[in-house]
């Protein structure tokens, strides 16, 4: 199996059992799903990154676009906390 | 008186004749000295003479003796002669030895004007070679400066079954997502939230090389079949020298010598790495053929992407390194296992991604492949002369059925150690 192909199924594997965990202990915030998912993905992608650094080059748009995410989500709860 | 004067005249006539006596005696006297004076004159003309006879003689038995002489080198002249004459059929033999001789060297000079020509044949086609060479190594950068930016490594295709389902679960995370908000159930939320990121993934990374192996197969082979028709017309049965490498952003490079026992590479001007030939006419041992080694952009391409400078590894940790870069980062490779000693090294790299590649090159271009190596077994040896620091033989680069086999040898080391 490529290194690819094992990274994404690693990281398929890692998200679904955590998800089914968080689901298990009853978490209702879509933003608590979010931040682990993300966590997960920048492990994975550090793990990755150690065999082949144009893989996290390459990743880096995705990574991005999960910041954003988290800095809307971030905003939104600061937001909320200020209202 | 008659008696007085008979006397007188028998006196005076004795007178006279004591007159003529007188003068007789003196005439006598006169005559004794002048015969005196000429017995003198004849005994001295004599003596002169018994001289000239003495010197005479003595001339005579010189003479005598020259022609003694000169009768033994007459004898001795006509032995010599007889000599000689025997000379003649050796004379002969000279002459046609020296026709011969006349006629080698006729056909030596014809032979050299046809090396000469052949040689300016083959320096002309150096010249092509190294344009061709040059021409190569220029669109090669700027192949690698156009593609590179677009696709990175490794470049991006990804296969429609990939993409189909990357955009499969991209689908169903969104609507799980948009389900959850409607139903208002958050868990399936972030269960929904997995599935699209997991879709994102297969959907934006490659799991398929963007070029097929064919692909890279034909593009290459036509290259290193042209190295290999340079190789079999210019080089020598020898082995090739990787040399070392003296600084991190040196490029490896292998040099064929003319000879067996090639002079230590530091003493082989290599200051222009885009020498071809190397020509010392006075040491031959300096002389060969300088190619960049054919792994040495795989070595650069997996120092990028395993993020590790062969040049600063310890000897200890290459082996690791090595697998790393060649299994992990490049996946030319799916297994490498190698043996460090002393005198050498010997490797077995397990085909990866590239076994074709490696097959068609044993198959179109052998020398290529066990002088110098394939790229894969090449840029295994450029990482182990950058790390180790020392010029290496590739003693043996076998091509099996699924694995490369190279033999090293350190350079100055005895051979057969290594096997």
């Amino acid at each position: 199996m490529r290194l690819t192909e094992s990274y994404i199924l690693f990281y398929a594997v890692t998200i679904l059992l955590s998800g089914l965990l968080l689901m298990g202990i009853g978490v209702q915030q879509i933003e608590v799903y979010y931040g682990v998912y993300l966590i997960e993905f920048l492990a994975a992608v550090t793990f990755v990154a150690f065999f082949r650094r144009s893989l996290e080059r390459h990743l880096g748009s995705i990574i991005i676009v999960f910041l954003l995410g988290f800095i809307y989500i971030v905003a939104q709860r600061i937001l909320q906390i200020l209202s | 008186m008659p008696d007085y004067e008979e006397s007188r005249a028998r006196v005076n006539e004795l007178e006279a004749l004591r007159a003529r006596v007188v003068a007789l005696e003196t005439e006598k006297k006169e005559l004794v000295a002048k015969a005196d004076q000429e017995s003198q004159a004849r005994v001295k003309e004599l003596e002169l003479l018994e001289s000239k006879v003495a010197a005479l003689e003595a001339e005579n038995k010189e003479l005598k003796a020259s022609k003694a002489k000169a009768d033994a080198e007459s004898v001795e002249y006509q032995e010599l002669r007889t000599q000689v004459n025997d000379l003649d059929p050796l004379r002969a033999r000279v002459a046609a030895v020296e026709a011969e001789k006349k006629e080698l060297v006729a056909k030596a000079d014809q032979e050299s004007q046809a090396r000469l020509k052949e040689l300016e044949s083959l320096e002309s086609k150096i010249v092509r070679l190294e344009a061709v060479n040059k021409e190569l190594k220029a669109s090669k950068a700027k192949a690698v400066e156009q593609v590179a930016p677009q696709t990175g490594f490794p470049p991006r295709m990804i296969s429609h079954s990939q993409h189909y389902l990357g955009v499969s679960f991209v689908a169903f995370g969104v609507l799980t997502v948009l389900a959850s908000v409607i139903a208002g159930i958050a868990p399936l939320a972030g269960l929904g939230l997995a599935s699209f990121l997991i879709g994102l993934l297969l959907v934006y990374l490659p799991s398929q090389p963007s070029v097929a192996p064919e692909l890279v197969e034909a593009s290459v082979i036509s290259s290193l079949t042209n190295t290999e028709r340079a190789l079999r017309e210019l080089a020598p049965e020898t082995k090739a020298l990787y040399l070392n490498v003296r600084d991190r952003l040196d490029v490896p490079m292998v040099l064929l010598p003319v000879s067996d026992n090639p002079s230590p590479p530091s003493e082989i001007g290599l200051s222009d790495e885009d020498r071809f030939l190397l020509v010392d006419s006075e040491d031959p041992h300096r002389s060969g053929l300088l190619f960049e080694a054919p792994g040495s952009s795989l070595l650069a391409l997996m120092e990028k992407e395993s993020g590790v400078d062969f040049f600063d590894l310890a000897r200890e940790d290459l082996m690791d390194a090595l697998r790393s870069g060649m299994v992990e980062s490049l996946e030319v490779a799916t297994d490498l296992k190698g043996e460090l000693t002393e005198s050498g090294m010997k490797l077995r790299i397990k085909d990866g991604a590239l076994a074709g590649l490696s097959r068609s090159i044993a198959r179109s271009a052998p020398n290529v492949s066990s002088r110098l190596g394939c790229p894969i077994c090449s840029a295994a040896i450029c990482a182990a002369v950058k790390t180790l620091k020392r010029q290496m033989i590739l003693e043996e680069a076998a091509h099996q059925s699924g694995y490369h086999v190279v033999t090293l040898r350190f350079f100055g080391s005895p051979t057969n150690e290594t096997d």
